[in-house]
């Protein structure tokens, strides 16, 4: 296996509705950023991986419209997609094609235009005899698995919304983040429209219109073109049972990202992840889902989460900054979501996350959750 | 490249399917394959499916095949696009030494969908898709650009195909040796359609790797994704020049891709040709394709 580094990575301004361009020119506008960050032309790009879910535009084979944004005309264009984790699968794929030895610099761009489609219809398109009728959406399906680990953790309305609280302030240093919530606090989250109880709306992601992009390039030309690369050091992925009805407990194990941390950690030599880990960028749609990774990640033990954000450790300035952008609670274009945490878990080891950067990164963590429990992670490190 | 043995294949016919879902298909091919191999699903390190959302009805469809390609608490990849392209990822992935056996699975079920509907939501929503495009039309299209004959529409077809691929075998098997694919220009406006860049380009790509100066002489015969009649001869005339067209027309089998589901198709080319090449020796091209007037073009060299 070839070793393999993010040299550069290009986001757009994610926000609600990018009504001045269409899915070409988004996908054009972070693979131009990206192209800068890296110091490269698009003639140096060997091959192309696309993350984006279709369906939530109503498109078939957008790659085909939206390929050429990527400059994936006669190129190699991969498309991958696998619901919520598409843009970390991207990534996982655009690494191993790099790692093949195939090609020398692979592009991955995920994006999701979401104003242009219907995503809860698109989200509704589940298996058509069990699903369909009772766990169509994220949040439905997201109130019941939430409820179990409540009830089993004991974790609190007030712990969650400081979670919420946490990615929106941290998304006020981060130019490129959907939400802006500077004066975000735990009662505007108590007090904000009950969705599904017990999620209230500011639980929640949002929908947006957004592009992200990270390029690769394999040992000899990231020397050589990055002056500080992020290497890859674990991508792994675990997918699990496609009925809800047959995920007992998914918050409470939420098994996925157990057992490919467990692997990913075993690959980096990670015993003590909470101490060793310097930054982690993982993919939380809802507030009470990063509780329940924490336990999961190994970043505490299970029944601890709601103590780990109490006592700030997974604050800007705690001892594992978690989401330092603001995470999926406040930016969410969901074939990009998976890329912008690969994307910002690099830039945090190359020293590049501006106003949020965390200091001294030399290891990073990114996670990717998709459909109902699907999960990658994949580690990122400046050696 | 380090050759990819291919240990197993599989499939379905291709018949309409009303009577069973699409798991029960998709595990058909896939038992099919495992079998063929020697294999069990506990031999499987990772899985790349191939399917399209659209034709399934279904947002993240291979979240409808998890258990059948043994997923569950395992590794998968899902390409949208055809499943010869998902071959072609199945391989670099035990390239990158991340699996040493890999499943790589292709679907569609047509018959549940409205094929003009749906391919017309292939094209680009601000020029060419309000045109009432759609895969006939714009092979209709190509085909008198070539002065050849409007195509008849594909025959409804319902399937899957597998094969299973590792970087070690203990017995010889036909390996994939070369592999290329690329995307042509989306607005049929801007395109040559008399001809095919991106298939050009794939074949570069295969040939290179698999160190072939003279693909005329090199390879021995070819299986190609034809769904569309007047595509065999154009297909071959980019792969091989349009005067040793008729001759290298010739090399190419006798069963036609016309009739297997798109996205099934590649794959199921890249099987002819694995079942040939345990009769006989020889260097064999498998190629698919996919979009607009085979926008998509993945090209394949086995060796055995």
């Amino acid at each position: 296996m070839k070793r393999v580094a993010v040299i550069g990575t290009g986001q757009t301004k994610h926000t609600k509705a990018r009504d001045d361009v269409s899915q070409t020119e988004l996908v054009r506008e972070a693979t131009t950023r990206a192209l800068a960050d890296a110091g490269i032309t698009i003639h140096e790009v060997d091959a192309i991986v696309l993350s984006n879910m279709e369906l939530f535009e109503g498109r078939a084979l957008p790659e085909m419209w939206v390929g050429e944004g990527a400059g994936g005309y006669r190129k190699p264009v991969t498309k991958i997609a696998t619901g919520g984790t598409s843009g970390t699968s991207a990534c996982i794929a655009g690494y191993h094609q790099c790692a093949s030895g195939l090609f020398d610099i692979v592009l991955v761009v995920g994006w999701e235009k979401h104003s242009e489609g219907a995503t809860q219809t698109g989200m509704a398109l589940t298996d058509p005899l069990w699903d369909r009728n009772v766990a169509s959406g994220a949040v439905g399906n997201f109130a019941l698995s939430i409820s179990q680990y409540v009830a089993e953790r004991g974790v609190t309305p007030q712990q969650a919304a400081k979670i919420a609280v946490k990615a929106r302030r941290n998304a006020a240093r981060n130019p490129n983040a959907h939400l802006q919530m500077d004066g975000i606090t735990v009662e505007k989250v108590l007090e904000s429209r009950m969705l599904a109880d017990p999620v209230h709306l500011l639980d929640m992601c949002p929908q947006s219109d957004g592009a992200c992009a990270v390029i690769y390039a394999a040992e000899d030309r990231a020397k050589k073109l990055c002056p500080r690369p992020a290497w890859v050091r674990a991508a792994v992925t675990r997918h699990d049972q496609p009925y809800i009805g047959d995920l007992d407990r998914r918050l409470v194990t939420m098994r996925t990202l157990r057992d490919a941390a467990r692997e990913a950690y075993q690959r980096v030599g990670i015993s003590e992840p909470l101490k060793e880990i310097d930054v982690a960028e993982i993919y939380e749609p809802v507030s009470y889902a990063e509780l329940a990774w924490y336990e999961a990640l190994g970043f505490c033990a299970e029944g601890e989460a709601g103590r780990l954000i109490d006592d700030g450790v997974t604050e800007m300035n705690g001892e594992l900054p978690v989401n330092p952008s603001g995470g999926v609670l406040s930016t969410n274009p969901v074939g990009a979501s998976g890329v912008i945490r690969v994307a910002e878990a690099a830039a945090q080891v190359m020293g590049r996350a501006g106003d949020h950067q965390v200091a001294d990164v030399r290891l990073a963590l990114a996670t990717g959750y998709g459909v109902y429990a699907w999960s990658d992670v994949m580690i990122l490190s400046a050696g | 490249m380090q050759p990819i043995n291919i240990l197993g294949v599989g499939r379905t016919d291709y018949n309409p399917k009303p009577d069973i879902s699409i798991p029960e298909m998709v595990h058909r091919a896939v038992q099919a394959a495992l079998a063929d191999a020697g294999l069990t699903m506990k031999d499987v390190d990772a899985r790349v499916t191939a399917s399209a959302d659209l034709w399934d009805g279904l947002t993240a469809s291979n979240v409808a095949i998890t258990e059948v390609v043994g997923a569950v608490m395992q590794p998968e990849a899902r390409v949208a696009g055809d499943g010869l392209l998902a071959a072609c990822h199945g391989a670099m992935s035990i390239l990158a030494g991340a699996y040493n056996v890999v499943l790589v699975v292709a679907h569609c079920k047509s018959s549940m969908g409205d094929s003009d509907g749906i391919t017309n939501w292939t094209f680009d929503p601000i020029f060419q898709q309000p045109l009432g495009l759609n895969d006939v039309a714009a092979s209709a299209l190509q085909a008198s650009t070539l002065s050849l004959a409007p195509p008849l529409p594909c025959p409804i077809a319902d399937g899957a195909a597998a094969i299973i691929l590792s970087h070690a075998s203990p017995l010889p098997t036909p390996h994939l040796i070369g592999m290329g694919w690329a995307l042509d220009e989306h607005y049929l406006g801007d395109r040559d359609l008399t001809d095919s860049p991106a298939l050009r380009e794939a074949a570069r790509r295969a040939y290179t790797l698999a160190d072939i100066d003279d693909p005329k002489r090199d390879i021995t015969f070819v299986e190609l994704s034809d769904q569309f009649d007047y595509q065999r001869k154009l297909w071959a005339s980019v792969l091989f020049g349009k005067t040793s067209e008729v001759a290298h027309t010739a090399k190419t089998s006798e069963v036609s891709a016309r009739g297997v589901p798109p996205f099934v198709a590649g794959l199921d080319r890249l099987i002819e040709v694995v079942l040939r090449l345990r009769k006989e020796s020889g260097t064999a091209l498998a190629h698919g394709c996919w979009g607009p007037c085979g926008q998509g073009q993945a090209v394949v060299v086995v060796r055995q």
